[in-house]
Order: structure tokens, then sequence, then C-alpha cells
């Protein structure tokens, strides 16, 4: 039997089926929850903001297009979401302006080799990506966690998909250095 | 079910929190799709002016003969207008950025891409006559704003720049009768810039750069208008003389240095 999509299930609540919405927060609450945690790098008011991001999903339900995949639209408000409790605590780690969103880059496309082989480091290094800064952080933690493509994070972020190859990039060489200098320091 | 969901869906059901209709929405993307089109034709509107401005003084040219002329340019040029139009061309970027084939772009290229497309229709609104037309209506009507802006232009023309009639015409120096009706002694020397494979004919109708002295204008570059036939006095409805003849004068005669 075919599971049902979430676009599916976003279709059945805009229609007012609210038990719908019961299973959009069972499937995506563990995964936004460990955004959350991964995003702000603390347990605090985690269940809070998560529950925040529900009831915003609800009420603008109606934004959301069923032609589009619902992961990178509920992500997006996930992402704003935690934004703003950053601001609120005056440790947003975004700036107004970012450098890699300027030019163009070419950056190693995607693929699922390389990625079931990254995802296996990644889960190992789980504690270093905590080091890393907030914007390498976030796409990193989008793409081998949360499973989005490129072209989705890029919808998240609303940046250029080449911006986000870009921080891949460079957080996969940020985790490769804090990897050798935790294996030099343990000998 | 877990707690935070029983405790969102109960929330729902009481009615505590509910979903804002869809109008609203689609009335958002209505209003924000508007206002880049309107965002966009106020800076096509504004950059296409300022190069009406620019050609019908004569300032366009002004860089090309040299640091006189660009510091002419830099001067003269109308640049609230410029600065109005950036502003707006800002506000458009901002505008536009919101839609997905913007910021999926890097910046460099949707910034680049709309800059070139608003400066396109510009130069393609500012060939037609429109603002010709449009300063014709706004100076009948009075238009508030409007007929002042484009009285600005044929009135009070950049100092150093005189647009006129080309006649009684010497190796050295021409008489120039100035749109305005004043006429002025253009004198030449051998650093004066004229227009490249130049042939300057009595009636020619001409942007002179130079400064005015009395009735004397050292030029620093003669441009010809090619844009515009020469307006005589009977023409400007001021009456009086008639048409000139306009015999073509060998260009050879010239030894000044043109143009490149």
């Amino acid at each position: 039997m075919t599971e049902v999509s979430d676009e599916e299930i976003a279709t059945a609540v805009q229609s007012g089926n609210v038990e719908a919405f019961g299973e959009l927060i069972n499937r995506y609450e563990a995964k936004l929850k460990r955004y959350a945690l991964k995003f702000l790098n603390t347990s605090e008011e985690i269940e809070d903001l998560v529950q925040d991001v529900f009831i915003k999903s609800y009420t603008n339900i109606q934004s959301f297009d069923a032609e589009q995949k619902f992961s990178p639209w509920i992500y997006r408000i996930a992402h704003n979401t935690f934004v703003n409790e950053l601001k609120r605590k005056g440790r947003s780690g975004f700036s107004i302006f970012d450098a890699d969103t300027v030019l163009p880059f070419i950056v190693a496309k995607e693929t699922t080799d390389s990625k079931a082989l990254e995802n296996e480091l990644v889960e190992e290094m789980g504690h270093m990506i905590d080091r890393l800064p907030l914007k390498y952080r976030e796409a990193i933690v989008l793409h081998y966690y949360e499973s989005l493509s490129y072209q989705e994070i890029s919808e998240v972020l609303k940046i250029p998909v080449t911006t986000v190859g870009v921080r891949m990039t460079r957080a996969r060489a940020k985790l490769k250095e804090l990897y050798q200098a935790n294996e030099l320091h343990h000998g | 079910m877990d707690n935070l969901q029983k405790n969102i869906l109960n929330k729902i059901k009481a009615g505590e929190i509910s979903m804002v209709p869809k109008w609203h929405f689609v009335l958002r993307g209505v209003l924000w799709a508007t206002m880049t089109i309107v965002v966009a034709l106020i800076a096509i509107y504004l950059l296409s002016f300022v190069m009406f401005a620019l050609r019908e003084s004569g300032l366009m040219f002004a860089p090309l003969f040299g640091w006189s002329g660009l510091v002419l340019f830099i001067v003269s040029s109308p640049w609230i207008i410029i600065l109005a139009s950036g502003f707006f061309l800002l506000a458009l970027y901002v505008l536009v950025s919101h839609y997905s084939f913007s910021y999926q772009k890097p910046l460099v290229y949707s910034m680049v891409g709309l800059v070139f497309l608003v400066i396109a229709l510009s130069s393609f609104i500012q060939t037609t006559g429109f603002h010709n037309q449009a300063g014709d209506f706004a100076n009948r009507h009075g238009v508030p704003g409007l007929a002042p802006l484009y009285r600005g232009v044929g009135e009070r023309p950049p100092q150093d720049v005189t647009k006129g009639t080309v006649s009684e015409l010497t190796d050295s120096q021409f008489t120039l009768i100035a749109d305005s009706g004043e006429v002025y002694t253009v004198e030449l020397n051998n650093r004066t810039k004229l227009p490249k494979q130049a042939e300057l004919i009595e009636g020619e109708s001409v942007f002179v750069f130079g400064h005015l002295e009395e009735t004397t204008i050292k030029a620093f570059g003669v441009r010809i208008n090619n844009g515009q036939q020469p307006r005589l006095p009977e023409e400007r409805g001021e009456g009086g003389g008639e048409r000139q003849s306009r015999p073509a004068l060998d260009g050879s005669s010239y030894k000044m240095r043109t143009v490149e």
C-alpha cells in the first residue's frame, strides 16, 4: 500500500480535515525537534518553539501550494521561527549581507553514493557539527539529517542553490579539520 | 497521540487557532506583484527621463570631450532624479528578491540582469518620443510635479551647453542662433573637438560645449544634434525671420580634432 504523501495530507488539512493535521505533526515533530536542537544548540524551550512552528503552519496552511513539496515549506517556517528566537536572545548568527550569495560558484553536484558514505561520517561527527558556524551547521543538518536536496535547502533558506553547495563544501572541509584535530588530540 | 499533537489539535478544535483564509494570501500575492510592477514602471520612467533630459540638453555627449566635458557632465547631471531612479531600482530588487527565480540565482546575476533589463527598457522608451508627448501633455494640462520637471529640461539648459542652429560659418568660428533666440559667436580652435567626419552646415542643429562670455562661446566641443531638425524662430512661434538656406560646406576646410 502506498503511503499518503505529505502534500496530500496538507491538501486535506486545507479542506478542513483537522485530524489530518495530527498526521503531519506526527510525521514532523521528531524532525523539527532535531532541527531545532542542532540549529539552536540548546534543548531549552524546544518543545514550545516546535509547537509554535506547527501553530504557524496550521494558520498559514492555505498559502501552501500543493504542487510543491511540503517539507521545504514547513522547514522554512521553522527556520524563520528559530532565527527570530536567536534574534530575541540577541545571538543571531546571520548577517543581513552574505558574500556567499553574491557570486556564482561552481560546486560539486550531490550524488547518491557520496551522500550514503558521508551520512555515516556525519553520524559519527554529530558532536562536531555543533561546533560549526550556524550557516554551515544548518546546511549540513538540512541535507544529512533532514534529507533535503540542495534545491530544497535553497528554498528553505532563500539563497542561491550554488551558495548551498558552497556552504556544504566549506562545512565538510571544516568538519574534516575538526576531525583531524580531534584525532591528533586523542593520539 | 502525544502531548504536543493533542495540545495543538485541541486548540484547533476549540477555535483558539484558525486558518488564515486563502483569499488573504491571494490578495497579498496580487498586491506584491502590483507593487513590483508599479515600482518597475516608476524606475523605468525615471531612468528614461534621465536619458531623455541628458539627450535633450546635450549633456549625454559631454564626456566625449575630455576632462572639461566630464566635469560638465558630473556638475550638471540631474542627480536628484538619478538618485531617485537608483532608489526605485533598489526597491525593485528587494521586491523581486521575494520570487524564487530571483533568490535562487547569485545576487550578481539577478542584480545585473535586473539593471540591464531596466536600462534596456528605459533606452527604448526614450527613443520612442514618449517623453516629448508626456512633456507636451504635462505642460498643456499643468500636471503637478511633471510640468515643472519637463519645463526644466527645455527652459533651464545646463551651463556651458548651448543648443542652437549654425549660421555664418567660417574656418575659425560660426554664429549660433540659440533655441532661446539669442545669437552667439562660437570660437573654434585647434583643441575644439568636432564630430567625427564633421561637416557642419548652416542651418544644422548643434550642441556647443564651452563657456559663454557675453556673446562669445569658447567651444571645447561641438556635437550635431542628430535627433532634431533645426527649430527656426517662426517654428518656435516667435515670428520674424525667414528659413535660411542650408549650404553644405566642405568638411575638409576643418582642421580641428574630431571625436574618436
